[in-house]
């Protein structure tokens, strides 16, 4: 087992260099032909043949290793299942999810849980708050293009890429302290929560199946009004698509060769 | 057969997801002579992400073709592709990312690469909102703002979709006939297949991160996760509670069938109280344990009537004859063990 922890290991980093390679190859064809100010004629089949040969050992190893890894993975791993680690917040999240409402909120243990999610629900709001400011700022510059320095699609791109990764990154510390804060009251929340949910229990459960029953009667109800009116909306957008000519849009534009999304521009 | 050779066998979905990735690219003879298809059925939107400048593809890409209606919106309302993504994400919902994508097959099967993996956490679940944003930026703000200008930009297609690299890119490239192509890939080109290396290497580290974080498709689908028809149910009386689904998961889920569950039913079998099942509506499509309960209810039953009998003196349990009522032997077997391979 520890010989196979050691294949895991150069195989990951193997991997990670082939990878890393094959990035290294594409920029040192791309970034001295930019520099030379080609925008064009950069890539050539003989070209890439003769920078991806270089690096064919590597990740012709890398590759032939993976399949070897994923053919005889069962004989280690133990099985089919590969289970994932233990997430404890999520049992968490998820105990919280089934408390009651009206009972044990008075608890010394509802008290802990009590705080430790005012701190996660606050923590939340304020990532949600920098996602909102992300999107607004992008949105401001698109409403009105003239802010942009160039209409040129590449320098667009540049621009709000820019003007997104600040607040991307205060989104990422935000989690990032929300993940430190969470770190270690999970424990605490699932001792409290496991305590009221079978204090819950041992009470009358009878009544408790039945407003259950109730409560799934109502909502499958709900769900197949829903899906009905939604059916029903597509069925007619469909039909008013196709008498408006939409359909003849998505024809014409997949019958042909679409150079944004090859990358061609 | 041996468990462990029996694990190498590819289980039902996966068979799903490759006839299915067979199927958007039905035209073969489209990668041997380096052109795409052009027939008729390119008006009709496949339900999972699969570019349509593929060389195989025989159907439309609903990103693209969504972004291509927004990008037209000033003269034609996008009633056809509206309609399209409320047809499928009311009919199936994200059970199109569990079933039928190709790139979620591609990031499943580069995951089976036996390497560490990152477990998914509170980061990784905070992140999964990234696509939402994804979405309203460059799937629906940029091609909207552009149309206004009279100029079609599909700002996914053009800047972040590997798809399309993989798919589209790789697929005319690798033919001789389009070596003039090469002449004009430039940064467009080299952004995004650093893109495309930066997915395929996270996928091996992290189970489909392109679906949990970036994709605009499964984030429309996602809102039609709990009404739609075909999908993952618990069955709450059963419930008990224990979250073994929600750990076992891959997806940063809170509870089956919840926006980021791509419904591929992984979790009824580990589930212990046999809650979880795969429907259509009110119909049952996949239950490894149907039956098993009532069959053990049947054991249970059988049981206590001889109990009662011997306690009554009818029969003799040493002598161990039990004339009157019959039992199946399989049926007092565990049933855990029936568990079948989805």
């Amino acid at each position: 087992m520890k010989g196979y922890k050691i294949f895991q290991t150069i195989l990951s980093a193997l991997v990670l260099v082939s990878c890393l390679l094959i990035i290294y190859e594409c920029l040192s064809i791309y970034l001295p032909a930019a520099a030379e100010g080609k925008h064009d004629h950069i890539y050539s089949a003989e070209i890439v043949a003769q920078h991806f040969t270089r690096i064919q050992i590597p990740v012709i190893a890398c590759v032939l290793l993976s399949i070897a890894g994923i053919v005889t993975a069962p004989f280690y791993a133990g099985g089919k299942k590969n289970a994932t680690l233990p997430d404890a917040e999520n049992m968490a999240d998820l105990y919280l999810s089934k408390m009651p409402a009206d009972s044990g909120k008075d608890s010394p243990e509802w008290n802990v849980v009590r705080k430790e999610t005012a701190w996660r629900r606050k923590l939340t709001t304020i990532g949600v708050l920098i996602g909102a400011v992300c999107i607004c700022w992008s949105l401001y510059f698109i409403i009105d293009p003239d802010r942009f320095e160039s209409l040129d699609f590449d320098q667009v791109t540049g621009s709000l890429l820019l003007c997104i990764i600040p607040p991307v990154c205060l989104a990422l510390v935000s989690a990032a302290v929300l993940s430190y804060k969470s770190r270690d009251s999970w424990a605490r929340q699932l001792e409290a929560m496991k305590i009221i949910c079978k204090n819950n229990k041992e009470k009358d459960t009878a009544p408790k199946d039945t407003a259950l029953k109730d409560t799934a009667a109502l909502r499958s109800r709900r769900i197949f009004i829903a899906r009905t009116v939604l059916l029903a909306a597509a069925v007619v957008m469909l039909l008013l698509g196709n008498a408006n000519g939409g359909r003849f849009d998505v024809l014409a534009k997949a019958i042909a060769i679409c150079s944004e999304c090859i990358g061609l521009g | 057969m041996n468990v462990k050779l029996h694990a190498l066998i590819p289980s039902k979905r996966r068979f799903v997801q490759l006839y299915t990735a067979l199927l958007y690219n039905a035209n073969l003879t489209g990668f041997a002579q380096g052109t795409i298809y052009q027939g008729p059925t390119k008006n009709v939107c496949v339900p999972g992400l699969n570019c349509y400048s593929c060389p195989g593809a025989v159907g439309a890409c609903p990103l693209g073709a969504l972004q291509n209606a927004l990008s037209s919106s000033v003269s034609r309302f996008p009633y056809y592709m509206l309609g399209t993504l409320l047809l499928f994400g009311t009919l199936l919902g994200r059970v199109i990312c569990g079933f039928m994508c190709p790139v979620g097959l591609i990031q499943e099967l580069v995951h089976k690469i036996p390497t560490p993996k990152i477990p998914k956490s509170p980061i990784t679940r905070t992140l999964s909102l990234l696509k939402y944003v994804i979405l309203v930026v460059f799937v629906i703000a940029i091609p909207l703002h552009y149309a206004a200008r009279d100029i079609p930009l599909p700002g996914f297609c053009k800047f972040i979709c590997p798809a399309g690299t993989s798919e589209g890119a790789i697929g005319l490239l690798s033919h001789p006939r389009n070596s003039n192509l090469f002449n004009m890939l430039a940064i467009l080109f080299t952004r995004k297949f650093i893109i495309l290396v930066l997915f395929i290497g996270f996928s091996v580290f992290m189970f489909r991160p392109f679906c949990r974080f970036i994709c605009p498709l499964g984030a429309i689908y996602s809102f039609f996760n709990r009404i739609s028809v075909f999908g993952v149910r618990v069955d709450l009386s059963k419930c008990t509670h224990c979250s073994r689904c929600v750990r076992e998961c891959h997806m940063d889920v809170k509870e089956v069938g919840d926006r980021e569950c791509i419904q591929c039913a992984s979790c009824m079998d580990v589930c212990a109280a046999h809650a979880i099942s795969f429907k259509a509506g009110r119909w049952t499509i996949m239950d490894p344990y149907k039956g098993l309960s009532e069959k053990a209810a049947d054991v249970k039953d059988a049981a206590a009537n001889i109990v009662k009998r011997s306690a009554d003196g009818q029969i003799s349990l040493a002598a161990g004859e039990i004339s009157s009522t019959k039992i199946n032997p399989d049926l007092s077997a565990d049933p855990s063990s029936g568990q079948k391979d989805q």
